[in-house]
């Protein structure tokens, strides 16, 4: 209940504040469409996305942000050597991400959510290595796990199996990441689903109003 | 073909009889799955053309029983890895924690399985993995039996039509891809992780694991032994230069040998007609009571295990828990009390 409150409070917040039309439009539509109970029973839930092109351009904020996450932070020269290479690496991929949802969204007849501006200092610091990929190990598994809590919203077959395909991508690199820094790469046997809801509240604060 | 699984219930017989009785069919049965939008997506200069969906996964539960089969096969490659004693470090870690999630992946497809009704196939009695010889070759196995399990997954799982298992089987993909990467990370290998995960048919999964599941395709030099006739002969050949004849029973209806310790337990205590022809030769496993791992040798109707510790002992070789350990089987495929 309390979270269901504090997730209104935050849809309030972020239609007030007045998200850039381009990045907020695949939330937006989270934002309108959303149901209370939306949970993961996804057969019983309504759901929060009207077609699959909605939920492709939920995931296409997501690639956005994270594409240009990578950029940043790795201009930010804290990384060398086996991190440097790795995430550098995975900064192309999110930005082969983002050109493959765009162009699928586009052959869908849909219009593709651009690039936001982004308030990268909600992540914290960035003062040392263990710091920037931290911060990368923890978008990439709320990645995953948008993914996968939106994934059972796809009513096409294959734009599911495209979106699955990104989805272990973004497994691959939260475990890759997490090992960099020390953490054990895949410490679960199942790995979380969370809301559009949840993801919501989440990369809220990083989206510049 | 599921309820053809379904009806099967002994254990070894369904696992063979599914992936035997479906592989011939589905190649020339497949879909074309993918080709439109969905490759359009994964397209972008990486190898993904789009899925042939074989028609061997009709049913939801074709799918289950289907992830099941190569969980169970990940869960026992864990424990010969993790028995083999070669480990150590963060190799050891990994090997253990994944081993737990992919036994925990079994317990999870079991239960859903049975809930819906169905008879989850169960593990077979052997698997037929290359010798394992260093830290290096095991965890560059596993990095490909990972990269098998999360391909079949995404491979298998657009197929699902209960969009509650869909959650369910992509929380396990996502571990397997997890694994994968942890693996190739601590290989250092520069491609880590491609940017678009590649799915794998069920015809492509079954011929790339078919290797472990039967003995004709076995390489030479299993970890577990093969029961092929052939090997055992040459290897009945081989030892009778080394091993003097009267320490050496060669059963040419099994095709297998018996011979120290174990022989002589096996003549001093019933032989034929107690525990029937062997139908292994001697090979290092699991004991699933104890999780220690013993030089073991099935016999028809028992489990020689060697004990080194209690050597010049009646207890030297000691008898499995057979009954244990199929009753603890027959409880995890589905056996209910009366």
């Amino acid at each position: 209940m309390d979270m269901q409150q504090e997730n209104s409070v935050d849809r309030r917040d972020l239609v007030k504040g007045g998200l850039k039309v381009g990045a907020a439009a695949g939330l937006a539509a989270l934002v309108l469409g959303v149901n209370k109970g939306g949970g993961t029973v996804f057969a019983q839930a309504a759901s929060p996305f009207k077609s699959d092109v909605d939920v492709l351009n939920y995931a296409l904020t997501l690639e956005h942000f994270e594409a240009e996450l990578y950029r940043v932070l790795t201009g930010l020269g804290k990384l060398q050597g086996k991190d440097l290479q790795y995430v550098q690496l995975f900064g192309m991929q999110e930005a082969a991400h983002v050109s493959a949802v765009t162009d699928a969204i586009n052959k869908l007849g849909g219009t593709p959510v651009k690039k936001g501006e982004y308030n990268f200092a909600a992540a914290g610091p960035t003062n040392t290595r263990e710091d920037v990929l931290k911060i990368l190990a923890t978008v990439e598994a709320v990645g995953v796990s948008a993914y996968q809590g939106a994934a059972g919203f796809i009513q096409n077959q294959d734009i599911l199996a495209a979106a699955a395909s990104i989805m272990e991508v973004e497994a691959r690199h939260t475990a890759i990441i997490r090992g960099l820094v020390g953490l054990f790469p895949a410490p679960d046997a199942f790995e979380m689903a969370r809301t559009p809801d949840e993801v919501l509240k989440i990369v809220t604060p990083f989206f510049k109003s | 073909m599921s309820e053809h699984l379904i009806s099967e219930s002994k254990k070894g017989l369904t696992r063979r009889r599914f992936l035997i009785s479906t592989g011939g069919v589905a190649g020339g049965l497949a879909l074309a799955g993918a080709g439109g939008l969905g490759s359009a997506v994964i397209g972008g200069g990486s190898s993904g053309r789009g899925i042939a969906y074989a028609q061997a996964l009709k049913t939801d539960m074709d799918i289950l029983q289907y992830a099941l089969t190569l969980e169970h096969l990940e869960a026992t490659a864990y424990d010969a890895a993790n028995a083999s004693g070669l480990l150590k470090g963060t190799a050891a870690d990994l090997f253990k924690v994944f081993g737990d999630h992919e036994h925990a992946h079994v317990m999870a497809l079991t239960d859903t399985i049975k809930k819906l009704g169905g008879t989850p196939v169960a593990a077979q009695d052997k698997y037929y993995f290359p010798k394992l010889e260093s830290q290096e070759q095991i965890v560059s196995l596993f990095a490909t039996v990972e990269e098998v399990g999360a391909s079949a997954y995404l491979g298998a799982a657009p197929l699902l039509k209960d969009k509650s298992l869909l959650a369910a089987a992509a929380s396990i993909a996502n571990i397997e891809a997890r694994h994968a990467a942890s693996f190739k990370a601590f290989m250092n290998d520069p491609m880590p992780s491609p940017a678009f995960a590649k799915p794998l048919s069920y015809d492509q999964v079954i011929a790339a694991v078919t290797p472990f599941l039967k003995p004709s395709s076995a390489p030479a030099g299993q970890y577990y032994t093969t029961d092929k006739p052939a090997d055992s002969l040459q290897t009945a050949v081989n030892r009778v230069d080394s091993v003097k004849a009267d320490n050496l029973l060669y059963f040419p209806e099994t095709g297998h040998t018996v011979s120290g310790p174990f022989l002589a337990y096996w003549r001093k205590n019933g032989n034929l007609a107690q525990y029937g022809y062997p139908i292994t030769e001697p090979y290092r496993g699991t004991n699933r009571t104890d999780g220690k791992v013993y030089v073991q040798q099935y016999f028809q109707r028992a489990r020689f295990e060697l004990h080194p510790e209690y050597k010049g002992t009646q207890y030297e070789v000691e008898l499995g828990l057979l009954g244990s350990e199929q009753l603890f089987r027959d409880i995890m495929s589905g056996g209910q009390p009366l």
